[in-house]
């Protein structure tokens, strides 16, 4: 993965705290500028950093927003004001690839870590920092795993039927979820979640 | 999996002269556990001291309920549990700490989305600072060949690489008692045939549900369950081919259909 592209190395060296203070900071460098031609560069430098630290996927997770991008640009311009609807769009895209770098060149425990100690303080008013974190990393866990039993659910569904699978199986899913909150709960207590410390 | 951490040896020493001069093993004085209206389990008496104890049954039999009580996942309905003289329902450190349990699908047991912090989980849990927790995780994956597993998501590991996982996972808390539901259903025969002697090595008192008899090679005790009952208890070599026949007997009886191609009443479970 991007081995051989000249920012990689020093790119997943910085601590994951200083690249989301980065990326926190861009976001809103990016808010304050409105200029489409500025934009445009900024696009271009994002697209650059990508291609030297080797993070192309994340040029790739703008593929889900693609219509959310054209909806909001075709919206703009519909109520006669297509320069901020391209204002709008480049900040999108240019905000979305820079995150998807972070996140590529940013091991996803060193990121839950950084998280932990930016929660850290509230940890004196009495919030409980630890389950946060817990849910976070749960999250992550079972994103694709739900995303999995769809999928199952779906073929499940083609095997037997030779029409497509449409809203119906929501109620096998949200049972089948509802069953792995309580096994994961399971789970939690079996190795000490949430112990009374 | 080559070789069993050395932690874990050091735990047994630890362990064989006694915490505290409580009871070893576990004991279950007249437990009683409904589920659903039904009786799971119907006042059972058991003091298990083996280092290895076969838990074996037809589904439903009450194998995963005896399971689940040893780990304090089910509080009994009546009569009373001990683990090394702790009562496991009452989710102390201590007995928490005491009784490690590898789910039958691991899938049910993994709450990280990486390898390194699933293992470490536990430690973190106790109270042990998540860095010094991961560093301790990735030791006990290079003592097992397997450092390179620590960045992985665990969702890209093969089934038989995430049984290990959960196993680690569960022996880095150093429990002196292993529950293990079925943790051979679904692998491949070499992995099943690893695990088997991975599981063979560790120190731990073992306490293992399986079907097949080579499950249990080695093993000091079967306990047969029926109905919620013991139905037999005693070394494999009497228990195992009684349990067989049975199951074998009980087949036959069961047959799909009648010489005629009629339905059988016979039901699939008792």
């Amino acid at each position: 993965m991007g081995r051989l592209t000249p920012l990689a190395a020093p790119a997943r060296r910085l601590p994951a705290g200083v690249k989301l203070l980065l990326l926190a900071a861009a976001s809103v460098g990016l808010f304050r500028l409105g200029d489409p031609l500025a934009l445009a560069a900024a696009v271009a430098a994002v697209l650059a950093l990508a291609a030297l630290a080797g993070a192309w996927s994340a040029v790739a997770g703008l593929r889900p927003l693609a219509l959310v991008i054209v909806l909001s640009f075709a919206m703009h311009a519909a109520l006669g004001d297509w320069l901020l609807g391209l204002v709008v769009c480049l900040r999108i895209v240019t905000l979305v690839i820079l995150a998807g770098i972070v996140s590529a060149v940013t091991p996803l425990s060193e990121m839950l870590t950084a998280f932990e100690r930016a929660l850290a303080p509230l940890r004196r008013l009495g919030v409980p920092t630890r389950a946060v974190a817990v849910a976070l990393a749960m999250t992550l866990r079972f994103a694709p795993l739900l995303a999995e039993r769809w999928r199952t659910l779906g073929e499940a569904w083609r095997t037997r039927s030779p029409r497509r699978p449409h809203w119906r199986l929501l109620i096998p899913f949200v049972i089948g979820a509802l069953d792995d909150a309580d096994r994961a709960a399971e789970a939690l207590a079996a190795r000490g979640g949430f112990l009374e410390k | 999996m080559p070789k069993v951490g050395a932690s874990f040896q050091q735990r047994n020493e630890r362990d064989e002269n006694g915490v505290n001069g409580a009871v070893q093993g576990v004991e279950l004085t007249d437990v009683t556990v409904r589920r659903g209206g039904q009786v799971a389990l119907a006042a059972v008496s058991l003091a298990l001291g083996e280092r290895r104890i076969g838990l074996v049954g037809r589904n439903g039999s009450g194998k995963s309920t005896l399971a689940r009580l040893v780990k304090g996942l089910l509080k009994p309905d009546a009569g009373c549990v001990r683990v090394h003289g702790l009562d496991p329902a009452a989710r102390s450190r201590e007995a928490v700490a005491c009784v490690g349990f590898l789910f039958q699908n691991s899938d049910h047991q993994i709450l990280c989305p990486t390898v390194v912090e699933e293992i470490a989980f536990g430690l973190v849990e106790f109270g042990t600072p998540r860095r010094e927790a991961e560093d301790r995780a990735r030791a006990l994956l290079a003592d097992h060949a397997v450092a390179d597993w620590a960045a992985r998501p665990v969702a890209a590991l093969s089934e038989g690489q995430r049984r290990l996982v959960c196993l680690l996972a569960v022996l880095v808390m150093g429990p002196r008692l292993l529950v293990l539901d079925e943790p051979y259903a679904g692998l491949d025969i070499p992995t099943r045939l690893r695990l088997a002697r991975f599981i063979a090595g560790l120190p731990q008192q073992v306490m293992l549900i399986g079907h097949a008899a080579e499950d249990f090679a080695g093993f000091d005790r079967i306990l047969w369950l029926e109905a919620g009952r013991v139905e037999r208890d005693g070394p494999p070599e009497t228990v195992l081919p009684a349990f067989l026949a049975a199951m074998h007997r009980l087949a036959g009886l069961g047959d799909l259909r009648d010489a005629d191609g009629t339905a059988e009443a016979t039901p699939w479970v008792a």
